[in-house]
C-alpha cells in the first residue's frame, strides 16, 4: 500500500471517527432535549388546564358572590322585583365549564401518565390525578351546595341564603384547598420530570467523553501506524541523501520497492549513477580543463610573442606603404607624362592621316595620270604600228626597187658596152634603193626600240598604276593603320586617365590603409596588452582549474 | 648606230629636223659625186649573194634576171636540192636551194624576207643545155665587179663548185672588206645535167 494511501486511510479514519462521534453526541443531545420538552410541555399543559380550572372556579365564585350580593342589596333597598334567574343561569355556565375543563385535565393526566418517561413520573401523575379526581368529589358538592342556595335566592327566601352561606364558603375553600394541593402535586411533578432530565443529561455527558476518548485513542494509534509508514524510509532516505550530500557517491544504494519511497529511491539512485557519472566526468573534464588551460597559457605566451612581431611587420608594413605611395605618385606623375605624349602622338597622327589622305589623293592623281599616259602611249602604239606600215610599204618598195636594180644591172651586163652607162644609173638606182632599204631598216630597227619602248612604258604605266593602286592601298591601309594607331593611342590615353584615376583612387586607399594600419598597429598594442591580461587570466584560470581538480577530488565514485 | 627611245629620251631629242636635213644633204652630194676610176683591175662583174651568212658571187651574164621568192610548185619524185618549180613568163624554172648545193646550213633565211629567187640564162654550151634553173638564194645583194684577191691572201685551191674568190672593196665609212666566192656554176649545176641526148632547141635561142 502506497504511502498516499495511508496517509488517506488514517486521514479518512480520523474524519469518519469524528463525524460518528459528532454524530453520537448529536443524539445524546437530541434525546435530552426530546426529555426536557416532553416534560415542560406535559407539565405546562397541565399546569394551564389547572390555571384555567381556577380561573372558571374564581369565575363562578364570583358569580356566586355578585348574585348573592345583588340579592341582598335589592332586598334592603326595595322590595321590587329582580331578574334573578338570569344571574343563577350564568353560575350555572361557569360551573359546566369548569367541570368540562377539570375532565380535560384528568383525561390529559391520565394519557400523560401511560406516556410516562419513567416510573417516578407515573407515581407523581398518579397522585395528581388522585388529586383531580378529589377535585372532582369536591366540585359536585360544592354544585350541589350553591344550587341550593340559588334555588332559595330565587325563593327569595334570604334567611335559608344566609343560612347555606357557611356550608357553601366551607366547599370554596375545600375547593381552593383541594386545587391548591392539586397545583403543588403539580410542581412535584415538574421537579421530579427536572431531575429526570437532569439525570438524561449527565447520562449523555459521560457518554459523549468516552467517546472522545476513544477517539483520542484511535487517533494516536493512526498517527503512530501513518509515522511508522512515513517516517522510517524517510529517515533512512535522510541518511543516504546526506551521504550523497557528505560527497560518497558509492555504498550501498537507496531502498527501491513499488511505493514513492521506493520510486524515490530508485530516483535516486539514478541520480546517484548520473552524479557519479557526472562527477567522473567533471572529474576528467577537470583534468582536460587543466591541460587545455595550460596550453591556453602557452598559447598566450606564444600569442605574445607573435603579437610583438605582428607589431614589427605593421611597421615593416607601414613603411612598404609608404614606399607604394611615393611609387604611386610617380606612376601617376609618369602616366600624365604619357598621356601627354600620347595626346601630342594623336595630334601627330591626326597630322599623319591628313597626310596620308594627301597621299592618297596625290595617288590617285598618278594613278589617273598614269592611265592617262598609258592611253597615249596606245595612241602612240598605234601610230607607231601606223608608222609600221608605212615603213613596211617603203621597204617593200625599196626591195622591189633594189630588185629592179639588180634586174637592170643585169640587163646592162646583158647589154654589154651599151649598156655600161645603164649600169652605173642601175648602180646608183640600187645604191638608192639599198640606202632606202638601210633606212629603211634603221626606222624599223628604231621602230621596233619605239615599239619595245612604248611596250615597256606600257608595261612600266601599267606597274605604275598597279603601283599606284598597291601604294593607295598600302596607304589607305596606313591610313586605316594610323587610324587605328590613333583610336589605340586614344584608347591608351582613356586607360592611362583610367591608370591615373584608379592610381588616385589607389592613393586614397593607400590613405586609408595607412589609417588602417594605424588602427591596427593600435590593436596590435591593444591586443599585445590583452595578450597579457590574458596571460594573467589563463594563470588564474590555471589556479582555478586546480582548485576544480581538488574539487573533483573530493567525489569518492 | 641604233637609237634607243628610252630609257635614254636625250637621245630621242636630238635626232631633230635638221639633223635629218643634214644627213640627206651629205647623203645626196655623197651619191651626186663623181667616182674615181678604179685603178685595180677588175674581174667580171658579179652578182653577190648571200646563202648561209657567206658571200657568193655568180657571174653576172648569166643571170637572167632576180626576182622575189614564192613558194615553188613542189616537183613530185625530186631530191631534197629542187625545191620545185615556179614560172616566170610562162617558162618553168626548176627552183634549187643553193645553200643545200653549197652545203651550208639551210634555213640561214628568216621567213619574213623570204629569199630571192636568181633565175639563169640558160647557157647551150654548158652541158645543161637550155634547162632553166632558179637558185634560191638569201638575198641578192648588188650586181658589182669585184677585186681579185691579193696573191698573199688567195686561198690555194678553191675546189668544189668555187671558181676563184675576189673581194669587194669597203665603202667609205663601212666596215672591213668583204671577201667572196665566185661560184662556177656549171659545176654547181653538174649533177642536174640530163642524160646524153639530143638536147630540145632552146624556145628563145
Amino acid at each position: 500500500m502506497s504511502i498516499t494511501n495511508r496517509a488517506l486511510l488514517g486521514f479518512v479514519t480520523l474524519t469518519l471517527l469524528c463525524i460518528a462521534l459528532g454524530l453520537w453526541s448529536l443524539n445524546q443531545f437530541e434525546t435530552v432535549r426530546d426529555a426536557g420538552r416532553i416534560v415542560a410541555t406535559r407539565d405546562l399543559t397541565v399546569m394551564r388546564q389547572v390555571s384555567e380550572m381556577r380561573d372558571a372556579q374564581t369565575e363562578m365564585r364570583d358569580t356566586r358572590a355578585r348574585i348573592i350580593v345583588s340579592h341582598l342589596g335589592r332586598r334592603s333597598a326595595a322590595s321590587g322585583t329582580a331578574p334573578l334567574n338570569v344571574q343563577a343561569a350564568d353560575w350555572q355556565r361557569a360551573n359546566a365549564r369548569m367541570i368540562t375543563l377539570l375532565n380535560e385535565t384528568i383525561t390529559s393526566a391520565q394519557s400523560y401518565s401511560a406516556q410516562a418517561i419513567a416510573p417516578e413520573r407515573r407515581e407523581a401523575w398518579q397522585r395528581a390525578i388522585t388529586l383531580l379526581n378529589g377535585i372532582t368529589a369536591i366540585a359536585t358538592r360544592h354544585r350541589d351546595r350553591v344550587e341550593a342556595q340559588l334555588r332559595a335566592a330565587e325563593a327569595d327566601d334570604a334567611a335559608a341564603v344566609m343560612a347555606a352561606e357557611p356550608t357553601v364558603a366551607v366547599s370554596t375553600a375545600e375547593l381552593d384547598e383541594a386545587v391548591d394541593r392539586t397545583e403543588v402535586a403539580l410542581e412535584n411533578l415538574a421537579s421530579v420530570g427536572q431531575q429526570r432530565v437532569e439525570v438524561i443529561a449527565r447520562e449523555a455527558r459521560t457518554l459523549i467523553l468516552f467517546g472522545m476518548g476513544v477517539a483520542v485513542l484511535l487517533a494516536i494509534l493512526v498517527s503512530y501506524l501513518i509515522r511508522q509508514a512515513i517516517a522510517r524510509p524517510l529517515e533512512a532516505l535522510m541518511e543516504f541523501v546526506q551521504r550523497i550530500g557528505r560527497g560518497e557517491l558509492g555504498g550501498n544504494p537507496a531502498r527501491e520497492g513499488r511505493d514513492e519511497f521506493g520510486r524515490l529511491g530508485e530516483t535516486l539512485n539514478t541520480m546517484v549513477a548520473g552524479l557519479r557519472d557526472l562527477a567522473r566526468q567533471s572529474r576528467d573534464a577537470t583534468q582536460q580543463l587543466d591541460a587545455a588551460t595550460a596550453e591556453i597559457r602557452a598559447s598566450t605566451q606564444e600569442q605574445a610573442a607573435s603579437v610583438e612581431e605582428q607589431l614589427a611587420a605593421v611597421q615593416e608594413t607601414a613603411a612598404t606603404v609608404d614606399e607604394i605611395t611615393h611609387s604611386g605618385a610617380q606612376i601617376g606623375k609618369r602616366a600624365q607624362e604619357v598621356i601627354a605624349a600620347a595626346q601630342a602622338t594623336v595630334r601627330t597622327s591626326d597630322n599623319g592621316l591628313r597626310s596620308v589622305e594627301e597621299t592618297v589623293r596625290a595617288m590617285d592623281g598618278i594613278r589617273e595620270q598614269a592611265e592617262r599616259v598609258a592611253e597615249n602611249i596606245v595612241a602612240l602604239s598605234e601610230k607607231t604600228q601606223a608608222i609600221g606600215e608605212i615603213t613596211t610599204t617603203v621597204n617593200d618598195i625599196s626591195e622591189r626597187s633594189h630588185l629592179l636594180a639588180l634586174n637592170a644591172a643585169i640587163e646592162a651586163a646583158a647589154a654589154g658596152e651599151a649598156g655600161r652607162s645603164f649600169s652605173v644609173v642601175a648602180a646608183e638606182m640600187k645604191s638608192l634603193a639599198d640606202q632606202a632599204k638601210e633606212a629603211t631598216n634603221q626606222v624599223r630597227a628604231i621602230l621596233g626600240d619605239i615599239q619595245r619602248g612604248i611596250n615597256s612604258s606600257v608595261m612600266l604605266t601599267e606597274e605604275a598604276v598597279k603601283r599606284a593602286l598597291t601604294g593607295r592601298e598600302r596607304t589607305a591601309t596606313s591610313h586605316e593603320t594610323i587610324r587605328e594607331i590613333t583610336a589605340r593611342v586614344q584608347e591608351a590615353v582613356q586607360t592611362f586617365q583610367q591608370i591615373v584615376a584608379s592610381t588616385n583612387q589607389q592613393q586614397l586607399g593607400i590613405e586609408q590603409v595607412m589609417s588602417a594600419l594605424t588602427n591596427i598597429r593600435q590593436a596590435s598594442q591593444q591586443t599585445a596588452a590583452g595578450t597579457r591580461q590574458l596571460d594573467q587570466a589563463a594563470a588564474n584560470m590555471a589556479g582555478l582549474s586546480q582548485g576544480l581538480v581538488r574539487l573533483s577530488e573530493r567525489y569518492r565514485l | 648606230m641604233p637609237l634607243r627611245l628610252l630609257p635614254e629620251p636625250a637621245v630621242l631629242g636630238t635626232l631633230d629636223e635638221a639633223r635629218a636635213a643634214r644627213l640627206l644633204e651629205e647623203r645626196t652630194q655623197h651619191l651626186a659625186r663623181r667616182r674615181t676610176a678604179p685603178d685595180r683591175p677588175t674581174v667580171s662583174p658579179v652578182l653577190l649573194l648571200t646563202v648561209g651568212g657567206e658571200t657568193f658571187g655568180v657571174d653576172l651574164h648569166r643571170v637572167a634576171e632576180v626576182l622575189p621568192a614564192e613558194p615553188p610548185t613542189p616537183l613530185p619524185g625530186s631530191p631534197p636540192v629542187i625545191l620545185g618549180l615556179r614560172s616566170r613568163a610562162g617558162r618553168l624554172h626548176a627552183v634549187l636551194d643553193l645553200a643545200a648545193l653549197l652545203g651550208l646550213a639551210p634555213g640561214g633565211r628568216d621567213a619574213g624576207s623570204g629569199g630571192h629567187d636568181v633565175l639563169l640564162r640558160p647557157d647551150p654550151r654548158s652541158a645543161n643545155g637550155t634547162r632553166r634553173f632558179a637558185l634560191r638564194v638569201d638575198r641578192a645583194l648588188a650586181a658589182q665587179a669585184p677585186l681579185p684577191l691579193p696573191p698573199d691572201r688567195t686561198p690555194a685551191s678553191p675546189g668544189g663548185a668555187v671558181a676563184f674568190h675576189a673581194m669587194i672593196p669597203a665603202e667609205a665609212g663601212a666596215g672591213a672588206e668583204t671577201v667572196l666566192a665566185v661560184l662556177d656554176l656549171d659545176r654547181l649545176l653538174q649533177g642536174f645535167a640530163p642524160a646524153p641526148s639530143p638536147p630540145p632547141p632552146a624556145p628563145g635561142a
